[in-house]
């Protein structure tokens, strides 16, 4: 399937809005030195890396597609990058979910739950998010040099991003109701958002396989809308993440305004 | 290329599965009878660690006894039972290994290494193991009725486990080193004991993979290799036994040896 210009481009931009965050979280770390902020960077990180891996390899098969550039080979046939992308993107987005989980686990660690159970969910998350990553590899050594990019990793990685990212929202939404500053509300309202949109580009990744490449052909192969909708969820994501986990100033200075004024 | 099917297990094989699974069996009710007593975490994963590894000897003794009494044919579309007891069998593994570090997280938790690292070791070691478990799934997906025995997931999974007993090795090593009492030395020794014997399962089992796939005249599989295996797989549950659950005849035997 021909990779379009819309797609590289897509991904340049979110890949921008990511490291942005990311440098923004390792300020954050280095500011308060916290093991959750560093987590948290980590998390992020890991999602900046998955992005760059789709990012690199679009650009290789389009300019590959394009003639710019030669076709690599691997034993007289072309590699098809752009999947190679998508699985290393996978991959990476699973350690980014265990870091997620990682986090909530070190933020509330004085809920009942963690209190009980100490890390014991965040390990086996990370047995769960390693399935996927051994799932990826092994779709990519069998398919090589055109690894293939399979349904069942794709709704498998859904569900683990929703235990992660539901487990941010549950345990976020009570501080949220018992937090008594504007400031603070917000903050907590910007994460919830961040899990939900978190969720959503995934969902929308799922749908636009289904739709294209997954069986149900609506549309011709790859690339549906929904593919450039996760891409804006994901920008909105890494907005609110901003917003929430690292508050700018002004914006905690406008909702602190805001509280004096009433 | 040709398809690889597994050949009908021997009897003795069979025996030697059946064997090792009522060893880890026994070892798991007393470790579950332990952590009832004691009510402490690290034996309740400590018995967790053990049953995974008992269903993974399970699996591998149900797939084996299946292919065994219906000899199905070596033929593609025909399920090939004895590939997902082995599949299976390194699955459960995995998930045994992940707990196996958990554990000694745990007891361990004061040393230098957890203060510092908390619990980041045994997350990293959760993922390393779930590509293994992922590895197995892919393998069943592509050929579900004949899921690949392949030489990667096997020497991965051989170097994950021993990971995992080396952590056990290590710190055991040290606790031996500083205890005082007799018993407490020979139940350090007993552990160090059982984890080199894990090691030698997995080993031994490379080593079948190894020589059914590379050298001539071991195509038929159940070399003696596997044998050895699940002889290591007994010794490791007999010395979990005296190690971790320690019977007080064998503690009062040491204690007495000690006053002398």
């Amino acid at each position: 399937m021909a990779v379009p210009l819309g797609a590289v481009i897509t991904e340049g931009i979110v890949l921008v809005v990511v490291t942005f965050v990311v440098i923004m979280l390792y300020i954050r770390y280095a500011n308060r030195k916290k093991d959750a902020a560093l987590a948290l960077a980590v998390a992020f990180t890991f999602w900046d890396i998955a992005i760059i891996s789709l990012f690199i390899n679009r650009i290789l098969s389009y300019l590959i597609e394009q003639e710019i550039i030669e076709p690599i080979l691997y034993q007289g046939e072309i590699i098809v990058f752009s999947e190679l992308g998508i699985n290393l993107g996978y991959a990476f987005s699973a350690l980014s979910n265990i870091f997620i989980t990682l986090f909530v686990a070190l933020v509330f660690t004085q809920s009942p739950m963690f209190r009980r159970t100490r890390m014991l969910i965040p390990i086996n998350i990370a047995g769960l998010n390693g399935i996927t990553i051994g799932l990826l590899i092994g779709a990519t050594m069998r398919g090589w040099p055109e690894p293939s990019y399979d349904l069942m990793p794709t709704l498998y990685h859904l569900l683990m991003t929703i235990i992660s990212f539901s487990m941010l929202i549950i345990f976020t939404v009570r501080p949220y109701r018992q937090s008594t500053l504007r400031w603070e509300r917000a903050g907590f309202a910007f994460i919830i958002s961040s899990g939900v949109f978190g969720i959503l580009i995934y969902l929308s990744f799922a749908i636009d396989f289904l739709l294209g490449d997954g069986g149900l052909n609506v549309f011709e192969k790859g690339y549906t809308p929904f593919f450039y909708l996760a891409y804006v969820f994901a920008i909105i994501m890494c907005s609110f993440a901003y917003l929430g986990y690292v508050m700018p100033n002004y914006v905690r200075n406008w909702f602190k305004e805001k509280d004096s004024i009433n | 290329m040709a398809e690889d099917f597994p050949s009908v297990p021997t009897l003795g094989a069979l025996i030697s599965e059946g064997l090792a699974f009522l060893a880890v069996f026994i070892v798991v009710i007393f470790l579950f009878i332990r952590y009832a007593k004691r009510k402490r975490t690290a034996a309740l994963t400590l018995a967790t660690t053990f049953t995974f590894w008992g269903l993974g000897a399970l699996a591998v003794l149900v797939g084996s006894i299946l292919q065994y009494i219906l000899l199905p044919a070596p033929n593609p579309g025909v399920i090939q039972f004895t590939r997902y007891g082995f599949n299976l069998g390194y699955a459960f593994s995995a998930i045994s290994n992940i707990y196996m570090v958990l554990f000694v997280s745990q007891i361990f938790a004061q040393s230098p290494l957890f203060r510092k690292t908390g619990k980041i070791i045994p997350l990293i070691n959760a993922i390393l193991n779930g590509l293994t478990i992922g590895l197995i799934i892919d393998s069943i997906q592509t050929d579900p009725y004949n899921p690949a025995y392949g030489l990667t997931p096997t020497i991965y999974h051989l170097v994950l486990t021993i990971i995992a007993f080396a952590f056990l090795l290590g710190f055991s090593l040290i606790a031996r080193k500083n205890s005082l009492y007799r018993w407490e030395k020979a139940g350090f020794s007993f552990i160090i004991g059982s984890a080199l014997s894990g090691i030698m399962i997995y080993l031994m089992f490379a080593l079948d993979r190894i020589a059914t796939l590379l050298i001539p005249g071991f195509e038929y599989g159940y070399t003696p290799f596997l044998y050895i295996g699940w002889i290591c797989a007994i010794l490791m549950a007999t010395l979990a036994y005296a190690g971790y659950v320690m019977p007080p005849n064998l503690r009062k035997w040491f204690s007495e040896t000690e006053v002398k």
